[in-house]
């Protein structure tokens, strides 16, 4: 059992890779599109240089822990801790700076709100505590395996669990939980960490309220040159290992024989492996790679996360107001994922991000621009139309609320829709996340790691158990290849 | 010699008690260090040349010195120290930024270090320590980026890292 076939070269895709190289593996990639990355791809444009896709890094360790697996043959990672998470710009006027630093924090609070801070830090130490209590059940290790349930084990992260319940109750509604944050206004900055997997806050369990800490507990980070920079590391790094990886190579085929994986049939030609690891979504792995095998209807059937629209915009203005991050809030928050999850449109105020990396690599940017990251939420499987209309109203909405006329200084720019991501990254209906997390047992109706009934098929990525974003497909490839390790060794 | 801890640290730069230097080394634990830039007035950069025999990156050019921290050591005054023990230099020197790096070095080792940036102006001449350093020179930011483009092996990995961001930090 000495030959693995990945498919994809998306950070999970990659990650596995690195990790099975190490053990000793003889690793084939076969990536569909030109380039490695998945959704974490760049885009070259008039002296511009975009990150396609992730724009926030949290959670680093797993990143630098997953290139010191491959000891000599790791290439150099570099990165910076940031000041802030993030800007808030209400439609009222209101500014809040999500400082790093606590008491920086506890002090633009009190000032912009007029408000004693302490619940609002109190719920913040919830987050931290609802972190630990969970994280070692709910992300690091498989919710699927027999042996995360055995007594020892479970017993160990329930009780954990069980502990942290005052922290993080598993029964209560994350809108609901959040008003303890003190303020009408931080309760809405707390919900929209339920966007972090793309779901929605008012149906979402308080259990989303462990993503917090990430940001304000272990901190934001960007990597030196830009996100690209994590593939460019893990590339690098399944290259000096000797994985082969194949570009514009799109795998047709899982091939199986007698209840156990064979292979792949990419670009019209059969390739033999002894294990075999999707890294693609779970969706179109099922329905176009193996057809004929029993699907895990219940899961495939589950509740989309989020899309999105994003412009990305070569900006000539210097626009002091705006940093790394940046949220310029919708008038309505709730009324917005009713648009998203009930009515399956874009909101008529949607809230709009946007991420201008070169404040954090200038070289990305001409001196005096911005390389703008413009996303707001749409339903995943939306039909552009009226994608005039809907730049229009972002435009107006940046210039109401910051004062730039984005048109008047626009160098230039390129949009990617739902149909384009679900076209580009093989994403079902071109969600950022897989499935919603919206109920309390949406954990567990994410995919396993490992597949029940094809031997030797194992799944990792955003559309997998733990979920989306790049600190868990980091996560889910670990799992994944431990699962390997222990299931189909050497 | 005596035995030297660095000060391992978590990547919020918070304390997480002390290991022995080579040993951080080899197991490329996070911990804390430091590199100063110091320029003259006519704001040429003062490379170093790192001693052949030093425990890793022997023989490399470098910015003017870096090291780690003691444990409770205040990373400004430590970097003093540095420049007073590798170039025999005194200078005021303030923090300018941070970031952090993982990078294998030769021989097995790892550096894996949340470094702090320090910047100072001196025209004062080193008078370098034979045993840390094997030579040194001023050198304007260009001719430094040129000679980066051209052949990047002769310059230590954290500087290759943090070269352009100390760069832009002073508008060169």
């Amino acid at each position: 059992m000495s030959s693995v076939a990945v498919i994809g070269a998306g950070v999970g895709g990659l990650a596995t890779a690195i990790r099975a190289a190490v053990a000793g593996r003889e690793v084939t990639v076969f990536e569909g599109a030109p380039e490695v990355g998945g959704k974490l791809r760049q885009l070259h444009l008039e002296g511009y240089r975009f990150d396609l896709g992730p724009s926030l890094f949290t959670w680093p360790e797993l990143l630098t822990d997953t290139l010191a697996q491959a000891g000599r043959h790791a290439a150099p990672f570099a990165y910076t801790r940031l000041d802030r998470s993030c800007h808030y710009f209400w439609p009222d006027g209101t500014r809040l700076t999500a400082w790093s630093d606590g008491e920086q924090l506890s002090e633009e609070i009190a000032s912009t709100f007029g408000i004693d801070p302490g619940p609002a830090m109190e719920h913040l130490a919830r987050s931290a505590e609802g972190f630990e209590a969970t994280r070692g059940l709910f992300l690091e290790q498989s919710l699927h395996e027999p042996s995360s349930w055995a007594p020892g084990n479970a017993l160990r992260h329930l009780g954990k669990a069980w502990r942290g319940r005052r922290a993080l109750p598993l029964t209560r509604r994350l809108d609901d939980w959040n008003t303890r944050a003190g303020h009408e206004k931080l309760r809405q900055l707390f919900n929209r960490y339920a966007t972090y997997n793309g779901s929605d806050p008012y149906r979402a369990p308080a259990m989303l309220h462990v993503i917090p800490h990430l940001e304000f507990g272990m901190g934001t980070f960007a990597p030196e040159g830009g996100m690209h920079n994590i593939v460019e590391a893990l590339h690098r790094t399944a290259l000096n290992l000797g994985v082969t990886i194949h570009t514009s190579t799109p795998v047709e085929r899982i091939l199986t024989e007698r209840g156990r994986v064979a292979g792949v049939r990419a670009a019209g030609e059969d390739h033999a492996a002894d294990v075999v690891v999707s890294g693609a979504d779970v969706t179109p792995t099922y329905r176009q790679l193996l057809p004929g095998h029993r699907a895990p209807e219940r899961i495939l059937s589950a509740e989309s996360s989020t899309s999105g629209v994003i412009f990305y915009w070569g900006v000539r203005h210097p626009a002091p107001d705006l940093h790394l991050h940046n949220i310029l809030w919708a008038e309505d928050y709730r009324a917005e994922f009713d648009a998203l999850f009930q009515k399956g449109t874009i909101a008529e105020d949607p809230t709009v991000y946007i991420n201008i990396g070169s404040r954090t690599s200038p070289e990305d940017a001409p001196a005096g621009a911005g390389n703008w990251f413009v996303m707001v939420n749409a339903p995943a499987g939306w039909e552009t139309h009226g994608l005039d209309e809907l730049r229009s109203r972002v435009m107006a909405k940046v210039q109401r609320m910051t004062g730039i006329d984005v048109s008047a200084h626009l160098d230039c720019e390129h949009v990617l829709t739902p149909g384009d991501i679900a076209t580009r990254t093989g994403s079902h209906r071109g969600a950022l996340y897989g499935p919603a997390s919206n109920k309390p047992t949406s954990a567990f109706l994410r995919h396993r790691n490992r597949d029940r009934r094809i031997r030797g098929l194992y799944f990792v990525g955003g559309s997998v158990h733990p979920g989306g974003g790049i600190p868990l497909c980091l996560l889910s490839a670990r799992i994944t290849s431990e699962l390997m390790e222990r299931h189909d060794p050497i | 010699m005596t035995e030297e801890h660095v000060v391992l640290v978590n990547t919020l730069d918070q304390d997480q008690g002390t290991m022995e230097k080579m040993e951080a080394h080899r197991s490329g634990q996070l911990h804390r260090a430091f590199s100063v830039f110091i320029l003259n007035s006519r704001g040429e950069l003062l490379l170093q040349q790192r001693a052949h025999h030093k425990y890793h990156s022997g023989g490399l050019w470098t910015n003017t010195c870096c090291s780690h921290p003691r444990a409770g050591e205040d990373v400004v005054e430590a970097g003093k120290r540095r420049l007073m023990e590798e170039m025999g230099m005194k200078c005021q020197i303030s923090k300018g930024f941070d970031f952090i790096y993982r990078s294998e070095l030769d021989g097995g080792l790892v550096e894996h270090e949340f470094d702090h940036v320090l910047f100072g102006i001196s025209d004062v001449a080193p008078k370098p320590n034979g045993d840390e350093v094997s030579d040194y020179r001023y050198v304007t930011f260009n001719a430094v980026r040129k000679e980066m483009a051209e052949d990047p092996e002769r310059f230590t990995t954290w500087f290759r890292i943090c070269f352009e961001r100390a760069a832009d930090h002073l508008g060169k």
